[in-house]
């Protein structure tokens, strides 16, 4: 009897199973479960759900989903060519909007991609300031930044004006006058470019063996005088080269963080695109 | 029946322990990795010139570097980085980045402006004193 019940109990564990099989996969499912993963940021597996759903690609609005799940990857490649699709579907505005941010991100500057016709006014304004944003990539001047400082909304205007109106972000060092300091004074280059410990070391390691060299001289150790001439040339001589290249090193740490503020300043921006059209998550 | 039972229940607790590696956020690491750690002793060169050079280094490494122990502060070597920047460059501009370099070896004041390497020295790489280089990786 014990044996009936036991084997009847187990023949029951299949059939519940095959019951809730059934509504497992139904597109609605799947399309809940992509959003959800999208939701969670897991956009490689939610554009596997978008695009299993829509397997038979007549959907827009997946095939937008799964570009946006690209975008969000970085596989702007990707991206791109499902956007592309979409011109001239309802969702065309959109695409072109964030085909522009991919342009951004791939630094190009081709006129087609940067100058594509909007209907809507938003989604306008916010192209013409991505538009010059890739300008400013491409190169970081002042009056790029002014260009597109009166692009803005007051409120963002004001935050811009903070990060970039501040005029020792825009000081440069000139490398020939560097090297033209250390080749007068050994050291004072490197201290122009603010490498303050390498000046001061320049300076005592070439003055010292100038020095020796001077009092061999007057010694008539002429022999030692010139090796110690020699070696003084060979440090002061780099020291004028390490000048230039401190200087040159200290502009491309300079445009580095205005870049980086740059790049940090867009994306608390969104880098202008609304957030609505980047898929909305409760 | 008995022994399928206890088969069936160890092969599934097996199963239940091939995850035995807990899952735990990786450690990040950000010293800068230097491609060539190990020193080479070869002799090869590409032309009697390099090869003069690689022989004189290779005499100091031998006889005066290895005896003295692991001493420089920088990643690469003043002798690695002399041979690196002539190989980049030319013997003159190399020689000239060798002189930089050495000054600034000397330099007891502040070293706070390089990265650290994997070797915990200070990184340093000829790339970044190039005059051709139009946009070095900075500090």
């Amino acid at each position: 009897m014990r044996r009936i019940f036991f084997m009847g109990l187990l023949s029951l564990f299949p059939s519940i199973l095959i019951s809730q099989d059934d509504g497992l996969f139904t597109p609605e499912k799947r399309k809940a479960f992509a959003d959800y993963l999208f939701c969670e940021k897991d956009f490689l597996r939610a554009a596997e759900e978008y695009e299993a759903v829509n397997s038979d690609n007549q959907n827009d609005s997946l095939k937008y989903k799964i570009g946006l799940c690209f975008l969000k990857m970085g596989e702007y490649e990707k991206a791109k060519n499902d956007f592309s699709r979409l011109r001239n579907s309802s969702l065309g505005e959109e695409s072109k909007l964030l085909m522009l941010k991919i342009a951004f991100f791939q630094n190009d500057g081709n006129k087609e991609s940067t100058e594509p016709s909007f209907k809507n006014e938003a989604y306008k304004t916010a192209s013409l300031r991505l538009a010059s944003a890739i300008k400013i990539k491409e190169r970081i001047t002042q009056t790029n930044l002014i260009s597109l400082g009166n692009m803005l909304d007051e409120n963002d205007k004001v935050d811009f004006n903070n990060i970039f109106s501040n005029k020792e972000r825009w000081q440069r060092k000139s490398p020939f006058a560097a090297a033209l300091f250390s080749a007068m004074v050994p050291g004072a280059g490197k201290i122009y470019t603010e490498n303050y410990g390498d000046g001061i070391t320049s300076f005592i390691v070439t003055g010292l063996f100038a020095f020796l060299a001077y009092d061999n001289f007057r010694a008539h150790h002429n022999t030692r005088a010139w090796i110690f001439t020699g070696t003084a040339a060979f440090f002061n001589a780099g020291n004028i080269y390490g000048s230039y290249i401190s200087a040159r090193n200290y502009n491309l740490e300079r445009e580095e963080e205005l870049n980086n503020e740059f790049d940090s300043f867009l994306n608390s921006k969104n880098y202008f695109v609304p957030k609505e059209i980047e898929g909305s998550c409760k | 029946m008995k022994i399928v039972w206890l088969i069936l229940v160890f092969s599934f607790s097996l199963f239940a322990q091939t995850d035995w590696q807990r899952w735990q956020k990786s450690e990040i690491n950000y010293a800068e990795k230097i491609d060539d750690p190990e020193r080479s002793y070869s002799l090869r060169a590409d032309n009697p010139f390099e090869f003069l050079l690689k022989t004189a280094a290779v005499t100091y490494w031998f006889f005066i570097s290895d005896v003295d122990g692991d001493n420089c502060p920088f990643d690469p070597s003043c002798s690695s980085f002399f041979l690196e920047s002539v190989k980049a460059t030319n013997i003159v501009e190399g020689t000239l980045m060798f002189a930089d370099r050495f000054t600034r070896d000397f330099n007891v004041f502040n070293r706070s402006n390089y990265r650290i390497t994997n070797r915990g020295r200070l990184a340093d790489p000829p790339e970044k004193y190039l005059l051709s280089t139009a946009r070095p990786k900075v500090k």
